[in-house]
């Protein structure tokens, strides 16, 4: 009863989302490999892999929305371990500190991957006794996962999240030479001058395809996605308040043909630079709101 | 917590649109409240019929006509579409513009009027309009400046648009994406010296202010600037204010070298050496000369290399990292230097260099098969010579006695013919040092019961059985505060086993065995919560040592965070299992203690603040009321929250909360102490926004309202009273 009360007060901070696009998925496994961690919980280790496991896809969910994280199996995998900072089995057991350790498996995409750490317990808390009570060292573990996301935000999408396409599609708005895609700003939590490289694969007949990169900028969401179907012709399945996208002048050379139009054309879109979204913008109030700022005692 | 939020806000707008408001507000003959919702329900033209047909009703009233135009105005708004957008939009701001003319404070008409002003692509009056915003709800400026600049912005004028950016976003520097937005002006300035000037200005500032990511991204961006324009000396300087930011990073990584411009198109040597060092290409320091031409560079490309030894060690490769710390060491400008007008603000890199690799020998022995490297490190750095020139930096101080002490205590060194060479002379001047710093700024505050444990265990091997019982009861209020009760127990157990004893002793173990008990018998179930009623629980605890106090006299602080522990634990014990606890009597008590301090023990009190906000969750609006926020800076003047420092793990962290959460709290208190017999169902109807409390209209009927000692409350800014619904 304790741990539900527990996981519904941090259910009150993650928040999660519904998601009403069709993101990409990405596994979590999370995994305490400290040796002397897994003595002290024995059979509870299970139990608290998976409690925390639950914790920190809310956690992902909420900090990156242009993703959908789940537990269920997937081909990206991201494994969050809880180990010694270091790989090395000859060395001397003490002055040690565990952190988390995230890595990305069976990924297909752009470059090679470079895990992300940051500290757990730090050398001098390494020693300290641990929380006998599980569910104290579940919220440990679970809030030291969100601070190091807070604070490790642009390290995880430069080396890992960078390396997942976040969609597979996307539309060229000739006459405004844009760029949208299936993807709309509250839901994916995405603000204006996020970057994403956009790759189309051409088919050629001297080598299979030719890859054409695009490094893009977000100009913000689309109005009304109904006027950008009948006018410019945008496809229905694309959600309302699609994010435009326009090409960086420094950018790599981009399309020589409206690759949109082409069947045959592969996409892939990755995210470069992720500047979470704050709403700044006012909004229409209406009058039934405004009848109550009538009323002083 | 959304769908909190709708219903929140569904209630909300429901309530306040209550039949029995109108009845109390507006004259018998003619209601206009009605007309609009009626309006709003019809197809927008027979609305605006219906409105405009009834404005003479309002006669003088110029609430009436407030009510009127703006439901017209707002009709109108919503009924334009890409087609007949201008014609409709024009009606709308006139019908708003009545509605402004009938209460020109009023900001509903003020946000609307500004929206339909940006639609139809007005910018002089969208401007005006967010000015008269900005005077009208200063509460929330700096969102409208917000606007302002993106106004600004639109029409090409980035230099204005910078001057509304700037103030409100160094009123929230965790606005990423607004950060971005005053590059993007910066870099859009025609003449290209005050571009580069502009972005390295602004970077220093988010550099000072500890935005470090933010910072270099600046940087970077006007080293490219520079390089366009061929402004090598601008280059270079951007550069190397990079190089300084990335040298601040916990696991640095060679991908930061892709950032940088390739070698072929900047050959310059500060660009070429730097991909080397980040590369961990260079085969001698030779190779390095630019950057190690001055004491600055030095010190940067030492702790870069610092730095990146963690994903060394993550590869496996001690033995390289081991390596890439000793060159380091060798680069690292010594103590002295650092008087440097550039280093002043820095702790030694050689003083941090030297404690990992002292770590590094320790843990594989192999690397110092004799121990003579570490030996004669140890005693060239870690001398009084040395701390002289670290005065001013108590925080790192302390790190390094940690790790020293931490070193001979697992080497089992405890006394030493050099005064510094053992445990227990590092431990308790480690101990000592994180005193000073508390002393100095309380966010400071870190448990360190694993340190006294250490030093218990260097006193009792050298026999020193009083310096044992008080580095052991140390150690157990350091467990009290991380929640580890069990471990505090047992503790406590063995200090009362110490043939030491004198009558303060005896009564600080009495004491503290009393904190631990109540807190152990609660977790236990040793208290019967289930079955007390709540009064008498109240007593209990009221004559309890630990809230009369009389005991820990000296640290005020420790006892605040024990009694807030203890009191938001019996709370959500009571919620499982007491039926008569309604009220969140324990909660509120707790918020009153945590809120004297300015730290958190433990991330379980972040645990116990969220649980505390769902006990007030029916009362509070939908955003987030616990945020955690990267301990940088001060909190600004500006931002009215509460909040504490989190210091137990790798980061420092600042934990926020609204001050709604405390208002809520206080009015709960208040209103349950002046109406016995109110519900938490009354209660939770309260609503409560920025400091304005709305009270059910047909609560005053009957339970006793002080709207006045309402307005007392810290915080409390406006208390209004709108009719009931259930």
């Amino acid at each position: 009863m304790k741990l539900k009360i527990a996981l519904i007060a941090c259910l009150f901070l993650v928040s999660f989302r519904l998601f009403a696009e069709d993101k990409k998925a990405i596994q979590l496994k999370f995994k305490i490999t400290e040796p002397q961690y897994r003595i002290f919980y024995g059979s509870e280790i299970g139990d608290i892999e998976k409690e925390c496991s639950v914790l920190m896809t809310g956690l992902l969910n909420k900090s990156f929305g242009f993703f959908r994280f789940t537990e269920n199996e997937k081909p990206h995998v991201l494994h969050v371990e809880l180990a010694d900072s270091e790989r090395n089995a000859s060395s001397h057991p003490g002055l040690k500190e565990v952190g988390f350790k995230l890595s990305l498996k069976q990924q297909s995409g752009l470059g090679s991957e470079e895990p992300v750490y940051w500290v757990f317990r730090p050398v001098e808390r390494f020693i300290e006794s641990l929380p006998d009570v599980k569910e104290n060292i579940i919220n440990e573990i679970v809030q030291v996962f969100r601070i190091g996301l807070l604070n490790n935000k642009e390290t995880l999408v430069r080396n890992i999240f960078s390396k997942v396409e976040v969609a597979d599609d996307f539309y060229f708005v000739e006459d405004k030479k844009l760029y949208i895609i299936p993807l709309s700003e509250k839901e994916s939590n995405i603000a204006r001058l996020s970057l994403f490289v956009l790759i189309s694969l051409i088919p050629d007949d001297l080598i299979q395809a030719i890859p054409l990169y695009d490094t893009t900028q977000v100009l913000g969401p689309i109005k009304s996605k109904a006027e950008a179907i009948a006018k410019y012709h945008l496809p229905a399945t694309y959600p309302e308040g699609s994010l435009a996208l326009k090409k960086l002048s420094a950018a790599e050379p981009g399309f020589s043909v409206n690759v949109s139009s082409a069947d045959t054309v592969e996409k892939k879109i990755y995210i470069l630079k992720h500047l979470p979204l704050v709403n700044t913008d006012l909004e229409v109030v209406t009058p039934e709101t405004f009848f109550s700022t009538v009323n002083p005692e | 917590m959304k769908a909190r939020w709708l219903q929140q806000t569904a209630w909300l707008l429901f309530l306040i649109g209550q039949p029995g408001f109108i009845q109390a507000q507006e004259p018998v003959s003619f209601r206009p409240d009605s007309v609009c919702k009626v309006a709003l329900q019809l197809p927008w033209n027979e609305g605006i019929s219906m409105l405009t047909g009834n404005v003479d009703n309002c006669g003088e009233d110029s609430t009436c006509m407030l009510k009127i135009y703006f439901t017209a105005g707002y009709i109108c708004q919503q009924a334009a579409t890409a087609e007949n957008a201008p014609a409709l939009l024009e009606r709308s701001f006139a019908f708003y513009m009545q509605a402004h003319q009938a209460n020109p404070s009023d900001m509903a008409v003020v946000n609307n009027l500004f929206l339909v002003s940006k639609a139809l692509g007005n910018t002089d009056v969208a401007l005006e309009l967010l000015d008269q915003a900005i005077e009208l709800d200063n509460r929330n400026k700096f969102r409208y400046y917000v606007n302002k600049g993106d106004l600004l912005f639109d029409n090409g004028d980035f230099s204005k648009a910078l001057s509304f950016y700037q103030p409100a976003f160094f009123a929230n520097t965790n606005n990423e994406a607004l950060g971005w937005k005053i590059f993007q002006c910066y870099s859009q300035l025609t003449e290209p010296q005050k571009r580069i000037e502009g972005l390295v200005t602004f970077a220093e500032k988010l550099f000072e202010l500890g935005a470090n990511r933010l910072a270099a991204d600046g940087f970077m961006l006007a080293l490219h600037h520079a390089l366009q324009v061929n402004d090598q000396s601008g280059a270079v300087q951007a550069c190397v204010r990079w190089a300084e930011i990335i040298s601040t990073y916990d696991g640095l990584t060679e991908s930061y070298a892709r950032e940088l411009p390739d070698t072929a198109s900047w050959p310059h040597r500060c660009n070429s050496e730097l991909q080397k060092i980040l590369h961990h290409s260079f085969k001698h320091t030779d190779e390095l000369k630019w950057w190690m031409a001055s004491d600055y560079r030095q010190h940067i490309t030492a702790s870069i290399m610092l730095k990146m030894e963690s994903s060394m060690l993550m590869d496996g490769k001690p033995d390289k990292a081991v390596q890439l710390l000793e060159t380091a060491l060798e680069i690292a400008p010594e103590f002295y230097r650092y008087n440097d007008p550039l280093l002043r603000k820095y702790f030694p890199a050689k003083m941090g260099i030297a404690i990992e690799l002292s770590r590094l020998y320790n843990r594989y022995p192999e690397m110092d098969l004799d121990g003579a490297k570490y030996d004669a490190m140890i005693m060239e750095l870690f001398n009084k010579k040395s701390e002289h020139y670290l005065q001013n930096d108590i925080e790192s101080i302390q790190r390094s006695h940690t790790m020293l002490g931490l070193i001979y205590a697992d080497r089992d060194v405890w006394t030493s013919s050099w005064y510094a060479g053992n445990g227990i002379f590092q431990l308790t001047r480690a101990i000592d040092f994180q005193k000073k710093l508390e002393d100095k700024d309380p966010e400071k505050f870190k448990p360190v019961p694993s340190l006294y444990q250490l030093l218990a265990k260097g006193y009792r091997k050298t026999n020193q059985p009083e310096q044992e019982f008080r580095a052991l009861v140390n150690a157990a209020i350091g467990y009290l505060d991380l929640d580890n009760l069990t471990v505090a127990d047992s503790i406590l157990r063995s200090a009362a086993n110490s043939p030491y004893r004198d009558s303060q002793s005896s009564q600080l173990l009495k004491e503290l065995g009393w904190i631990t008990g109540l807190r152990l018998g609660l977790r236990n179930g040793t208290i019967d919560v289930a079955n007390s009623p709540v009064d008498e629980l109240e007593k209990t605890i009221v004559e309890h040592p630990l809230f009369k106090g009389t005991a820990f006299q000296n640290d005020p602080s420790f006892l605040n965070r024990q009694r807030f522990k203890f009191l938001a634990d019996l709370g959500e014990f009571c919620t499982e299992e007491n039926a008569s606890y309604k009220l969140p009597v324990f909660e509120i008590k707790a918020l009153d203690y945590i809120n004297r301090e300015k730290a958190l023990g433990n991330y379980q009190d972040i645990n116990r603040l969220s649980r505390i906000e769902g006990k007030f969750a029916a009362s509070l609006g939908p955003e987030d009321v616990i945020r955690l926020r990267p301990l940088r800076g001060t909190v600004s003047a500006t931002d009215e929250t509460t909040s504490w420092s989190l210091t137990s793990g790798g980061y420092q962290t600042r934990i926020v909360a609204s001050p709604d959460l405390f208002i809520a709290g206080k009015v709960y208190e208040n209103m349950a102490r002046e109406n016995e017999s109110i519900t938490i169902e009354t209660l939770e109807q309260i609503q409560i926004r920025q400091g304005n409390v709305y009270i059910p209209y047909g609560a005053k009927e009957t339970e006793k309202i002080n709207g006045n000692t309402l307005r007392q409350i810290k915080g409390v800014t406006d208390v209004r009273i709108v009719p009931k619904t259930r």
